[in-house]
């Protein structure tokens, strides 16, 4: 029907052309390159569709099998798909309108690879759910049947029919059958494609040289597959560089970044470039050309690498309070998390006091929920002006463990947690609660929309500490409490890296939360919607 | 779909257990040309996430995300599967390892059957349907659920009246009452354990009086109650069929527990209970719900919003442990909490008609016992490299989901990524070796 | 204005935006009128103008083409879209035929009000400016065919001008 084969010998290497343009001070001459090659393909296109619409009339009529979905309810709740089957089956061309639970099932997709080859059908429609679902679910399921997967249509009733016209099932059931007649209108007129093949760079770029890029970069060297790794500071690690030990396993930090460290030094498949960032990136997959400059600018500036996959794996930043937010920058002994962590280490391991600079600490507090679980009318959303609404996950295991590292290097030294809730959730994480609750840390609990407030406490009550943390407690029926303490511990939550330009040079999306959007929240947790 | 091994075959990758962390490894590891075996206990491939209702924090139907992966696995060119098969140890020697396998007997011959389903229609023994929690019947032959893959009817001998009606009806001759269990040995190059996990009992804790009453459900009865093709199609209640007006989610009744043994805590249930209870107030919009907690651990991507979502919706919260649930006249269920709420009346005492106790997370199965991989204190698959999180005590041998601890669908969909990177570059480690040398 | 009248929209999505954020529309639960009727594109810049003028002229009352914006994976693309689309509505007041008949917007991901807004604010304008004068928009549209074919530096394919497009 096609002499598909010839077009792709004839234009792979314009394919490659196109795609990855030229050097950039050759503008016109590559501009005018594109718009040859554009000229070529277009007649060749041209002269193929011109064939295929020949034959295509003069072929005989097309055979069409039509598929609704009830999908378990979620569709045939409102449209009533046995008419739209039933109409379906009048539309001309359609050989066999067929409804089922769920298509996208086994049985259903044997269904549609049964019927091709029983009835002769040559072209498929299933009206379902959204395409982004199913659209290649039954493109293999015709592809089993024979078929050219391309000789297949998609109608959406679900998430644009029966979802949203729930209280107009007359007008979604007409919908659908508009929609399935415009499917087999254009299916009609469908000429089957084949894949065509790039060839591929067997490279990846990561960026971001922290604990997720060594590991991606080492677990794909091992893969036998080139990597760059590109990092913006000057030494791989990340935040881990800044902690003692991680939880549960009480392993240092340091270690494991050492022993990553090793690993990807080792390997001779992977290229490690501190101090360096990404500027530019253009292609697709299998072929993108990324631009990498040091961040310093020197004689040697930058280099262009092409690489087949890329790996985001730029980490976070922590979250800073604001000027005064619980009295951060406007009283001394007023930490965010990474600060005390710092303090703790720098104390080392003979020290016998827990001090601050001059000062002995008698008393720490330890705030939940700094920078995260923000509510609207509550809390002061950060310079961005977005609210943090989202948990971070990590802050509670932390302030527990700092708490009970505390309780036992430093007994004399009283600890108190205020929390909305405790998320020590994680394998093996549920024992620092039970072991700092053993170890005496007083816990207060306040709900989400009345967090503690942090004062300077009035010199003449200032006996057990310069700063004041009230709250309304409900382990005590929500009495409000103040205490004095000498210090005051903020558990400072994650944002998202300031990644503005990858952003925008990738064309990522983000979510709400700012950080990176995947593909699919459940299914496809590692993926962004640019392929590759 | 290439249901059939011999012992000759030597897959790249055996694959225990076929729910969605088997699922997306074999997937993972088949796109990379590799050959994978995926070896599966029950009569279908799809594990928990298949029997749900909908997933956190989406409401996706959980069908229709699971179904696709599991199509996707059976018609892989690369991937086999076999069910009905359990692992019965694994011995490993020079970077291979022979996994022993027991392929139990279906009673009826895949290749003859074409899976009309006539048998099941026609057979007359029913007995509680394991997939339905229980809540309605099955027949003693019959296709595990409607969704199964294989689609292929499995006769449970336990409840097999031996009348021989499906034989008789079989147009394909495929009913063969003598087949024999068999025992079958695979030499593949990696494994990667997947087996998953089960829910602790609701009757574990006796203060919760569960056995004494219908109306005390675990939460995977209710996800069919919920679910759009359940056993009764709509949410009713066990003891009398009434449609409840009063519900309460009894949170952390399986975990955080040391009188039960279970201290740790199980990630997964104030999210699951979060989601019945907005999904129960959807389906049932005049019932009271409450959930009765000790913490809200709504920590992943999404999860604060949904709990909030959750609030706004009028679910009540009520921050307190239940200590005791009595049973009373008529199926109500009375339910004693020292709630936070009141300081003059902490001890409170609240009355409603269907209770559904958050059951805490166990392994579905002991690798070690039979196998060279060794498990934690907590019972679930140790993982003593820091920089490797699916590696196990046993080289080549690889874990994922929660067969390594409680995690939830994302989690143990990124860890099957990584259990199949980290297997695809042992083997290719080997392979190199073996080149070389 | 007939009683009755149940205008068509027809709404051009594209594959990457403004689709899954029907999508999302529909995964709320939330509504709008069964009358929109979406096609998902890769992108609309593909479409000469002949082709929306044809839309009108087989029935359909309205268009919102719903693009990617500033998110719009092919470089270039929005910004040739709309000075398309610009030129397109000098022809349509030209010739008579609304203006407030199209529109070009950007949609994003999780655009769910945004989506509802432009579909209510097309209907809202559909309803008070009735059905399409056909005829009319038949005009337009051989008028703006020709133009193409003269004028193109890649004319359309013979079949094209037989009416089968």
């Amino acid at each position: 029907m096609s002499n598909n084969d010839g077009y792709r010998e004839q234009h792979e290497g314009e394919e490659m052309e196109l795609a990855c343009g030229g050097p950039e001070h050759d503008e016109e001459a590559q501009v005018q390159r594109q718009i040859d090659a554009g000229q070529r393909q277009a007649d060749s296109a041209r002269q193929q569709f011109e064939s295929a619409h020949q034959h295509a009339s003069d072929a005989a009529e097309p055979r069409v099998g039509v598929y609704v979905c009830r999908c378990g309810g979620n569709i045939s709740d409102v449209v009533d798909v046995e008419r739209v089957a039933e109409t379906a089956q009048r539309i001309p061309g359609v050989v066999t309108a067929k409804v089922h639970t769920f298509v996208c099932s086994d049985p259903g997709q044997h269904t549609i690879s049964n019927d091709i080859l029983q009835e002769n059908l040559d072209r498929v429609v299933v009206a379902s759910c959204s395409p982004f679902l199913h659209e290649l679910t039954f493109r293999g399921a015709v592809a089993r049947g024979d078929m050219n997967p391309y000789l297949y249509e998609h109608v959406n009733i679900r998430e644009q029919a029966s979802w949203a016209h729930r209280h107009d099932p007359a007008g979604a059931t007409s919908k659908a059958i508009r929609l399935i007649a415009a499917a087999v209108g254009k299916v009609r007129n469908a000429v089957p494609l084949d894949q065509i093949k790039l060839p591929n760079h067997r490279r990846a770029l990561v960026i971001g040289g922290g604990i997720a890029g060594m590991k991606a970069a080492a677990d794909l060297a091992g893969r036998g597959i080139q990597v760059l790794l590109v990092e913006i500071s000057d030494r791989l690690g990340g935040h881990l560089n800044d902690w003692g030990q991680v939880y549960p396993s009480e392993d240092s930090a340091g270690e494991l970044v050492a022993e990553l460290t090793r690993q990807v030094r080792e390997d001779p498949s992977i290229e490690i470039l501190l101090g360096h960032k990404v500027t530019t990136v253009s292609g697709f997959i299998g072929n993108f050309k990324v631009l990498v400059e040091p961040v310093h600018r020197t004689e040697a500036a930058e280099a262009e690498v092409v690489v087949g996959a890329i790996i985001m794996a730029t980490g976070f930043r922590s979250y800073v309070p604001q000027d005064g937010e619980l009295l951060y920058k406007a009283a001394p002994c007023v930490l965010t998390m990474p600060e005390f962590i710092q303090l703790m280490r720098a104390l080392g391991p003979q020290a016998e006091r827990l001090t601050y600079g001059d000062q002995v600490i008698r008393n720490v507090a330890f705030l939940h929920c700094v920078g995260s679980r923000q509510l609207e009318g509550v809390h002061q959303p950060p310079a961005n002006g977005k609210l943090n609404t989202y948990c971070s996950r990590t802050c509670c295991t932390t302030i527990l463990q700092q708490a009970l590292a505390v309780r036992k290097r430093f007994p004399q030294v009283g600890v108190f947690d205020f929390h909305q809730d405790i998320r020590t959730y994680g394998r093996g994480e549920e024992d620092y609660y039970t072991e700092a609750s053993k170890a005496g840390v007083v816990f207060f609990r306040h709900n989400g929309d009345e967090p503690p407030r942090v004062e300077a406490t009035p010199p003449s009550r200032a006996r057990n500490g310069a700063l004041s943390v009230t709250v309304k407690d409900a382990l005590t029926w929500g009495e409000e409490l103040t205490l004095g303490v000498d210090m005051v511990v903020l558990g400072t939550g994650m944002m998202a890296g300031e990644i503005a330009n990858l952003i925008e040079q990738m064309k990522l999306a983000t979510g709400e939360d700012g950080f990176l959007q995947e593909v699919h929240p459940k299914l496809r947790p590692v993926e962004v919607a640019v392929v590759g | 779909m290439n249901t059939h091994i011999n012992s000759d075959v030597v897959p790249d990758a055996l694959i225990v257990g076929a729910g969605i962390a088997g699922l997306q490894s074999a997937l993972d590891l088949a796109d990379q040309g590799l050959k994978v075996l995926l070896v599966e206990r029950q009569g279908s491939i799809g594990g928990r996430m298949i029997s749900l209702s909908k997933v956190y924090p989406t409401l996706d139907c959980a069908s229709c995300i699971t179904t696709p992966k599991m199509s996707a696995a059976a018609h892989h060119p690369n991937i086999t599967v076999l069910t009905n098969t359990e692992v019965e140890g694994i011995e490993s020697a020079e970077g291979m390892h022979r996994v022993r396998l027991l392929q139990k007997p279906t009673y009826v011959n895949f290749d003859k059957s074409i899976g009309c389903r006539l048998c099941e229609y026609a057979c007359d023994t029913e007995y509680p349907d394991p997939f339905e929690q229980g809540l309605g019947p099955v027949r003693a032959i019959a296709v595990p659920f409607t969704n199964a893959i294989p689609q292929m009817a499995v006769l449970d001998a336990e409840h097999c009246g031996t009348c021989g009606t499906c034989a008789r009806v079989c147009p394909t001759d495929a009913i063969e009452f003598d087949q024999q269990p068999r025992n079958l040995t695979i030499r593949a190059g990696a494994v990667i354990v997947a087996s998953g996990y089960q829910l602790n009992v609701v009757t574990l804790k006796p203060q919760y009086n569960a056995e004494r009453s219908q109306n005390i459900i675990s939460p995977l009865t209710l996800e069919r109650l919920l679910a759009p093709h359940g056993p009764y199609g709509r949410v009713l209640r066990p003891s009398d069929g009434k449609i409840p007006s009063s519900v309460a989610f009894v949170q952390c009744a399986g975990s955080r527990d040391e009188s039960i043994g279970v201290p740790y805590c199980s990630g997964v249930c104030c999210m699951y209970s979060i989601k019945q209870a907005m999904l129960l107030s959807g389906a049932l919009p005049l019932a009271d719900i409450t959930i009765y907690y000790m913490d809200i651990r709504a920590f992943g991507k999404g999860y604060e919003q949904f709990f909030q979502n959750a609030k706004a919706m009028g679910i009540s919260f009520v921050r307190g442990k239940v200590a005791r649930i009595d049973p009373l006249e008529g199926g109500d269920l009375s339910l004693h909490v020292e709630s936070t709420g009141d300081a003059e009346n902490p001890l409170e005492e609240h009355q409603h008609d269907l209770v559904v106790l958050a059951q805490g997370v166990i392994p579905a199965w002991s690798p070690s016992e039979a196998t060279p991989v060794a498990c934690a204190s907590d019972g679930f698959v140790a993982t003593p490299v820091r920089t490797a999180p699916t590696v196990t005590t046993a080289p080549g041998i690889f874990v994922a989901g929660t067969a390594a601890g409680p995690k939830d669908i994302v989690d143990t969909i990124a860890e099957a990524g990584a259990a199949a990177m980290q297997a695809s570059e042992y083997l290719h480690q080997r392979r190199s070796v073996v080149a070389l040398s | 204005m007939s009683e009755g009248f149940v205008p068509k929209i027809l709404v051009f999505a594209t594959e990457k935006c403004a689709y899954p954020g029907a999508d999302a529309v529909g995964k709320a639960h939330l509504e709008y009128p069964s009358n929109v009727y979406i096609v998902r594109v890769l992108s609309p810049v593909l479409f000469p103008e002949d082709f929306y003028l044809r839309a009108y002229s087989k029935g359909i009352d309205g268009i919102l083409i719903a693009a990617c914006g500033s998110d719009c994976p092919y470089h270039g693309a929005y910004d040739r879209l709309a000075a398309r689309i610009d030129q397109l509505t000098s022809r349509m007041s030209a010739g008579g035929l609304g203006i407030e008949r199209i529109r070009l917007t950007t949609i994003c991901t999780v655009c769910i009000k945004a989506f509802l807004k432009e579909v209510a604010l097309l209907s809202d304008h559909l309803n008070r400016l009735g059905p399409v004068d056909r005829q009319l928009a038949e005009r337009l549209r051989c008028e703006s065919l020709e133009r193409h074919q003269a004028t193109a530096r890649f004319p359309r394919p013979v079949a094209a001008m037989q009416g089968g497009l």
